[in-house]
């Protein structure tokens, strides 16, 4: 396939420059402004289905209750709390998500330590390797892994969905890090060793505390994709592991879906992200930037 | 308090053409500043983290106060380093960062918090304490540095072209300090820079490195006016000395116009063979008489405010050479206008062998 790349004739401004500038300012907020909003009516709808009984969103539209208030009722919320089986997947990815993090930040940043900042054989090639893994889809390794977790008995337990997010989250975690560790100036960490400071010394005072923006954008993003996944945990728990994502999704089927639980408890999942990511907002865009800027 | 010896210290990193540091004897007295110079990659900053402890001796040995430093560990040297850039770490306080060598070793916080206190003052960045790095100047960052150095009552402190970067005002407001408060402490300082104006301004002696040897050990004076080799030559000065090549005919050698007169036992030795010639800035004129000086083409004249440097090209046996004359007298020439140089009445010439590039006996 031949690309045409964008030539520039002589005294005419390209075209993608023309854009951009008619671009900038009013219009350009505008723009993101109308695709935000129509990004976001599906959402609304359900938000405010959540909020209405069972027959009245079979019955009309959502849009509806701008002209009848009085179809809002919290029942949706309180039956979903009251839903056993609801509650139990929500613990589970409680469960899931907390020791998924919290593994991947910890042997990532040791590792992409070791990578950034500790001498020895075959490092680099490790490490190309490391990186290398990122390319690898998660659903190449699925039937692999399920094989391997059944010879093992984890099969359907929470430490084999854990792990399987540890391992796929592993690769990318250390290439952030090392790359975020790597820019540390080099005599801080000497400056440290002169006082006596031991690998795991430098680690704790030096590389924790000034790679922390990229150690908690890391942790942001790892939480979030865990907390959102589907797949993994579709494939490798079962019934009594399962977390509120596959839950929710066994309340769908080809002929309607039971909207009563499925609405509010979308909205329960997707609370925690949204807290999480206005909480940690800073974090994002200096993790976005991060191995970008030197500094 | 401690001496330090390095005895045919050698570094090769790994996969280095050739050694980093290589063979260094080198003797620093009790409570001196020794400044090591040189170009960068002539090993001045290896052989201090050699010292240090941050790099391995791969031959030879350090000796800190008559021990052998061997395989001891950073912190057990006595040694404090410098390093340039300051490594300051932004996320702590002054005051943080000065008590770093007494909380990593585990001191009484209450004895801690003194030492610091009696630091700061002495270093003059006591009313700092509470800021952070980046919320300081230039100027405090820097008597922080020295505070942390020297904060756990190091026997040698050494610093690593710590004015690096810095532009040249702050580099004067800067290097006193660092003087002043050796003197006072009487530590024995290891100083590596870069610039040569740095060495002569604070330093008892000089070591001045090229390809990781020693070239020369000596007082600023001495090294300044007996250059051992040709590196030496070039290295000191600002600018550095000029050099020419000459062939020796009857015990003179002949640059141009200009006979360089040479001892009876040099005349005898060096007849028909080539010799460098070095001649300080400082030690030549323009518009000396034509029939005695050398004939060159004015090609840059620069203003230093206090004087003009006079770059002049000239042929010599169908060879070019640029010569910088410093200027301070007299009408400036003109870019482009035709000069003769002549030397200074009294000023010292330097004769090195052409093919070794030493020094050659007077």
């Amino acid at each position: 396939m031949s690309v045409t790349r964008p030539v520039a004739v002589p005294g005419q401004v390209p075209l993608g420059t023309r854009v951009a500038k008619r671009l900038t300012g009013g219009a350009l907020y505008i723009i993101v402004l109308v695709v935000g909003v129509i990004w976001l009516i599906p959402t609304l709808g359900l938000f405010i289905s959540s909020f209405r009984k069972a027959s009245d969103i079979t019955g009309s539209g959502w849009w509806t209750v701008f002209t009848h208030p009085a179809q809002l009722t919290f029942k949706d919320y309180t039956d979903v709390f009251s839903n056993k089986g609801i509650i139990q997947s929500l613990w589970n990815t409680v469960l899931i998500t907390v020791p998924a993090t919290a593994l991947v930040v910890l042997l990532g940043s040791l590792a992409a330590y070791a990578f950034a900042w500790i001498d020895f054989r075959g490092r680099d090639w490790l490490f190309v390797v490391v990186v290398g893994l990122m390319v690898v889809p998660i659903q190449v390794a699925l039937l692999p892994v399920a094989a391997l977790y059944r010879n093992l008995h984890i099969f359907g337990s929470i430490v084999g969905v854990v792990l399987f997010h540890v391992g796929f989250g592993l690769p990318f975690a250390i290439y952030l890090l090392r790359n975020f560790f790597a820019a540390i100036p080099r005599e801080l960490l000497e400056a440290t060793r002169m006082e006596g400071g031991s690998e795991w010394t430098i680690f704790r005072k030096v590389i924790v505390p000034l790679g922390l923006p990229a150690i908690a954008s890391l942790a942001i993003f790892q939480f979030l994709w865990v907390w959102n996944d589907l797949l993994v945990a579709l494939v490798f728990s079962n019934a009594k592991t399962q977390p509120l994502t596959v839950a929710l999704q066994s309340n769908m089927r080809q002929f309607g879906s039971n909207i009563d639980i499925l609405a509010p408890g979308a909205f329960l999942s997707l609370s925690v992200p949204l807290v999480v990511f206005f909480a940690f907002q800073r974090y994002f865009v200096q993790g976005l930037m991060a191995g970008s800027v030197k500094g | 308090m401690a001496d330090v010896r390095f005895i045919d210290a050698t570094r090769v990193f790994h996969g280095a053409w050739r050694p980093a540091v290589d063979g260094v004897d080198l003797d620093v007295r009790d409570g001196e500043l020794l400044v090591l110079t040189g170009p960068s990659g002539s090993g001045k900053s290896t052989l201090l983290r050699m010292l240090a402890g941050l790099e391995p001796v791969d031959s030879g040995s350090v000796l800190i106060g008559g021990k052998d430093m061997g395989r001891t560990a950073p912190d057990k040297r006595g040694v404090s380093m410098i390093f340039q850039g300051f490594a300051l770490f932004p996320n702590q306080t002054i005051r943080e960062n000065i008590a770093l060598p007494l909380t990593m070793r585990r001191s009484s916080a209450k004895s801690a918090a003194a030492r610091v206190q009696q630091v700061a003052e002495l270093c003059g960045v006591a009313e700092y304490l509470n800021f952070k790095p980046d919320a300081v100047g230039y100027d405090v960052r820097q008597r922080t540095t020295m505070a942390r150095a020297i904060v756990r009552r190091p026997d040698v402190v050494c610093l690593d072209e710590p004015l690096a970067g810095s532009g040249t005002p702050l580099m004067m407001r800067g290097r006193s300090p660092i003087a002043a408060l050796q003197r006072e402490l009487g530590i024995t300082t290891l100083y590596a820079t870069c610039s040569s104006v740095d060495a002569w301004s604070i330093a008892d002696r000089i070591a001045v490195l090229d390809s990781g040897r020693v070239q020369q050990l000596g007082t600023p004076a001495e090294v300044f006016a007996a250059p051992a080799t040709i590196a030496v030559a070039q290295f000191l000065g600002e600018p550095g000395m000029n050099l020419a090549t000459a062939v020796v005919v009857d015990g003179v050698a002949r640059l141009g116009g200009l006979a360089v007169p040479l001892t009876a036992a040099q005349g005898a030795a060096l007849t028909g063979a080539r010799v460098v010639v070095g001649i300080r800035p400082e030690d030549l004129t323009v518009g000396a008489d034509s029939a005695e000086g050398i004939r060159a083409t004015a090609v840059l004249v620069r203003d230093t405010g206090r004087d003009y440097l006079v770059t002049a090209r000239t042929v010599v046996d169908g060879e070019e050479s640029d010569l910088v004359v410093r200027h301070s007298g007299g009408p400036v020439p003109a870019k482009g206008e035709s000069v003769v140089l002549g030397v200074r009445a009294g000023a010292a010439l330097h004769l090195f062998d052409a093919a070794s590039g030493v020094r050659l006996p007077d």
